[in-house]
């Protein structure tokens, strides 16, 4: 699932995994409320969550995905133009999985995604 | 060195002024004519003999003791046998109507005594006796000080009239005792010149003090103000007619002047008193304090060293020679009191005075009683036990000195200066206290409730100032009262110094008493607005010297304050501007990447470099809003003003915006007869793009937006206004909202992109280009912009 309230990058991780991958399904929501209500619903394997959102921020979506008995499976990685230690520390202690910080290179990215997903 | 040029060419460039221009001639001129005669006479000996004809004939009437007489043996009533080379009765015949003979008409003089024993005195080949030059030196001395303080201060407060005035007294002052001096060595035409300057003398002092205060200041260009002249120069334009016979004053005129020149003096003596007592400035107030203080240190060692010496004992304890130096404490004074801006450490003065001269009395007491009693017992010392007895009392002096400077401190402390000894303790505790406070608001609560509560106040209100203008801290009392804060914040805009503490600030808003400006060096971090007392009583002297200790605490409290929170500012700006940045930059490098490793059909190729564009616009703009924060912040915009036809920019504007938002609704309302607008395009576009983008992204559910534009010709201005119905701005972050980094932080504002720099830069464009901005929002409902813009007629 992507949570990306700029609808450029959202397409853009959408083209990452969807179309070029071409071996996950993606699914876009663009704000914090919709993405926790969306994840209960669809339970997704890995969540790509912005952390400044509309509404809910990151943090609190993550909390909420990893403090729901349901999603215990989920991924959740962070991405961020936040670029300082606080911002990592915090999305660490929320329970986030991974971190990453925009710009990014899609193969990094993508590289990141299978590995965190085959560990699960 | 360097300073001083500096001070120099500053008073050159400000003293350009005409009516400057001819004081400095006029004061080059007299300090020229005073040295010229200073040095012609100093070392000339005199005769130092008054004759004067009593029922009894022509007699010595006085003998100057430095004079050449005096050392030839002649005395007071001597009878004058020859003088100047002819018989007494030859050369004394043309007096016998003025019946006196001053020293300056008497070059050789040979007088009989009461035993019929004659006395010679000639003045050729005669030299200046040892107490006579000290005297002379004792008038130069006075003189130069007058003159340093004179230009001293005029250099430091060019544009002060009482600066001119003072510096013109010194001038005088040397010019009467040049001219004096050079009269007395046999000059009698330097009568003239002596006349002159002790004729406008005390006039001068009359006319400072009575422009010194500053409650005064419309009096300084009264013409009026110069008819106090018109005795002096009365008296200067009758001497050369009636007051100078043969050679000499008459003396009936010499009377004349002396009362003229007395008149003077107890005008000064008078307004000097008035000044005091009916002072509302405490600045004058403390002046005349200084000036009192410096009269006394110059006539209060003179009565002890000479006036009373000479009534009880007939012998001065000091030789009358050096009396005149005491002068010497007027000018510095005077001086003093016109230049220094802290007043207040006057009264610190006094009263390290009287600490001091207590220390001094009981430490001469203590070693007077350690001598009496041992020269008591032991009548003969030897030098060795000499010796030993001035190391033990220098010891015993050393060892007392610092409990008895601390006790006699405390003492006075407590029994001179009672509210003083606790409000320092007050200053000290609220110093500590504020130690352990960061934030504005803490600050500001701890300085109010301490002043207002220990002085009684009705009320008391801190207004911190910060890139946006002032904001209220903290209020208490009768200042709780948002109109009453309107009304202050009204007086902050429009005050002057006069206005300021320690002035009181009365008649502006009702019970307002004080200004008090918080400075941390010379930057304002805010003021604090302090009530009248709540039982109506008047500020002592003590209430003054608590508030500005409070103040300046609060001040410095205040500054760290305010840096930390720029700090915490300026730390949330790069997180938001690193943020705003790296989101359109993912975009550009993740597409650009797709497209160096894909190959996709044309469509998507296009959608996806449209993307890279798309973002690339937004770092750009991104960059321009911090590089107008740049020029913005170090003085580098440029504005080019004309002439704007509103209705046409407005549409090109609202086509734009109308393209990037489907959820709202745009209503323009645009006066069809609006006058053109004074501004620059490029930058009023923007700043109206930037409202209108800013209308569109905090009403995030869509709604009305209302763009209208009203001329008002009252105020030769068109009013633009950008009203939505969005979130609406809460009354704390609307003083911050014009000012860089700062973001509206609600939950409603998560995930709205933004630098915090826009209305920022349309504050400081708007205001740049002589108009003014200002908002009017409901939480909730909306906001409205208004965006205020000179027309043509501003400029007629």
């Amino acid at each position: 699932m992507i949570v990306e309230d700029d609808e450029s990058v959202s397409e853009l991780l959408r083209t990452i995994f969807e179309g070029i991958m071409g071996k996950y399904t993606t699914l876009c929501v663009k704000d914090g409320e919709e993405a926790i209500r969306m994840a209960r619903v669809n339970v997704p394997d890995l969540i790509l969550l912005d952390i400044n959102l509309p509404g809910l921020s990151g943090y609190e979506v993550c909390r909420a995905v990893k403090s729901d008995p349901n999603m215990s499976g989920t991924k959740v990685v962070m991405i961020t133009g936040m670029a300082q230690t606080s911002d990592w520390v915090k999305a660490k202690e929320v329970g986030a999985d991974d971190y990453f910080t925009k710009p990014f290179r899609s193969s990094a990215l993508a590289a990141k995604v299978e590995t965190l997903l085959k560990s699960a | 060195m360097k300073s001083i040029g500096n001070i120099i060419l500053k008073t050159f460039r400000e003293h350009k002024r005409p009516n400057l221009i001819s004081f400095w001639v006029a004061a080059i001129c007299l300090l020229a004519i005073s040295i010229a005669l200073f040095s012609a006479s100093l070392g000339r000996p005199y005769i130092g003999v008054t004759l004067s004809l009593t029922s009894k004939g022509w007699s010595v009437e006085s003998v100057d003791p430095n004079g050449v007489a005096k050392d030839a043996g002649i005395t007071q009533g001597n009878v004058p046998v020859e003088i100047n080379g002819q018989a007494a009765e030859v050369f004394l015949e043309r007096y016998n109507t003025s019946r006196l003979v001053f020293p300056t008409l008497i070059n050789e003089l040979v007088v009989v005594d009461n035993r019929g024993q004659l006395h010679s005195s000639i003045l050729q080949g005669s030299t200046l006796s040892l107490m006579g030059l000290i005297q002379n030196i004792a008038w130069l001395f006075v003189s130069l000080i007058f003159w340093a303080v004179g230009f001293y201060v005029i250099l430091k407060r060019p544009r002060n009239p009482a600066s001119i005035l003072l510096c013109l007294i010194g001038l005088f002052f040397g010019l009467m005792l040049s001219s004096n001096m050079i009269w007395a060595t046999g000059v009698p035409k330097a009568a003239y010149v002596q006349v002159f300057a002790m004729g406008i003398g005390p006039w001068l002092f009359l006319h400072l003090f009575i422009i010194l205060p500053e409650e005064r200041v419309w009096i300084r260009n009264k013409p009026q103000l110069y008819l106090i002249y018109l005795p002096a120069a009365i008296t200067i334009i009758l001497f050369p007619i009636i007051g100078f016979r043969d050679d000499q004053a008459v003396r009936w005129f010499l009377n004349v002047r002396y009362l003229v020149a007395g008149l003077g003096f107890l005008g000064v003596i008078a307004v000097a008193t008035i000044n005091y007592f009916k002072a509302t400035s405490t600045r004058t107030l403390q002046q005349m304090k200084i000036m009192l203080a410096s009269c006394c240190a110059a006539f209060v060692p003179y009565a002890v060293l000479y006036i009373f010496p000479q009534a009880i004992w007939r012998e001065s304890i000091l030789p009358s020679e050096y009396g005149i130096l005491l002068v010497s404490f007027i000018p510095l004074g005077m001086g003093y009191a016109i230049i220094t801006r802290q007043l207040l450490d006057i009264d610190f003065i006094f009263r390290r005075g009287i600490i001091y001269g207590l220390i001094t009395v009981v430490m001469a007491t203590i070693l007077s009683a350690g001598v009496f009693i041992v020269f008591y017992f032991q009548r003969e010392v030897t030098v060795p036990e000499e010796i030993l007895i001035a190391l033990v009392l220098g010891a015993i002096a050393t060892a007392l000195f610092g409990p008895a400077k601390k006790a006699i401190e405390a003492w006075v402390d407590r029994a001179l200066y009672k509210d003083r000894y606790d409000y320092r303790k007050i200053i000290q505790s609220l110093s500590i206290s504020l130690n352990a406070v960061k934030d504005m608001t803490g600050v500001s609560r701890l300085v109010v409730g301490t002043v207002v509560n220990t002085l009684n106040l009705a009320g008391g209100c801190l207004f911190t100032k910060t890139q946006a203008g002032f904001e209220i801290g903290a209020a208490q009392g009768s200042f709780l009262d948002v109109s009453r804060q309107r009304q202050l914040l009204d007086i902050l805009s429009r005050r002057d110094r006069q206005m300021e503490f320690p002035n009181k600030a009365l008649g502006t808003v009702p019970e307002l008493s004080f200004l008090v400006p918080l400075k941390a060096g010379e930057k304002e971090v805010g003021i604090i607005c302090l009530s009248n007392k709540k039982t109506k009583q008047d500020f002592s002297t003590d209430d003054l010297f608590l508030i500005q200790g409070i103040a300046s605490a609060a001040a410095m409290a205040l500054h760290a304050a305010l840096l930390i929170r720029d700090v915490s500012i300026r730390d949330t700006f790069v997180s938001v501007a690193s943020h705003e940045l790296r989101t359109p930059l993912t975009s550009v490098v993740g597409y650009a990447d797709l497209l160096m490793s894909q190959d996709p059909p044309v469509t998507t190729r296009k959608r996806w470099l449209k993307n890279i564009l798309d973002n690339s616009e937004k770092v750009t703009a991104m960059v321009d809003d911090l590089l107008n924060v740049s020029r913005i912040q170090s003085g580098r915009v440029s504005i080019k003003i004309e002439e704007i036809n509103l209705s046409d920019l407005l549409q090109e504007v609202l086509t734009l915006c109308r393209e990037s938002t489907s959820k709202h609704q745009f209503v323009v309302d645009i006066k069809h007869d609006l006058p053109p607008i004074l501004a620059d395009r490029d930058k009023f576009s923007q700043i109206l793009g930037n409202l209108l983008n800013n209308a569109i992204k905090y009403s995030p559910n869509g709604g009305r937006i209302v763009v209208s534009a009203n001329n008002e010709p009252l105020e030769a201005r068109v009013v633009v206004s950008v009203a939505d119905e969005g979130i609406g701005i809460a009354p704390e972050d609307r003083n911050l909202l014009f000012t860089t980094f700062h973001r509206i932080q609600r939950p409603e504002t998560q995930g709205i992109r933004g630098s915090g720099l826009g209305l920022y830069i349309a504050k400081e464009w708007t205001e740049a280009m002589g108009g003014k901005i200002w908002v009017e929002s409901e939480i909730n409902k909306g906001s409205t912009f208004f965006v205020a813009m000179p027309t043509q007629d501003s400029h007629e």
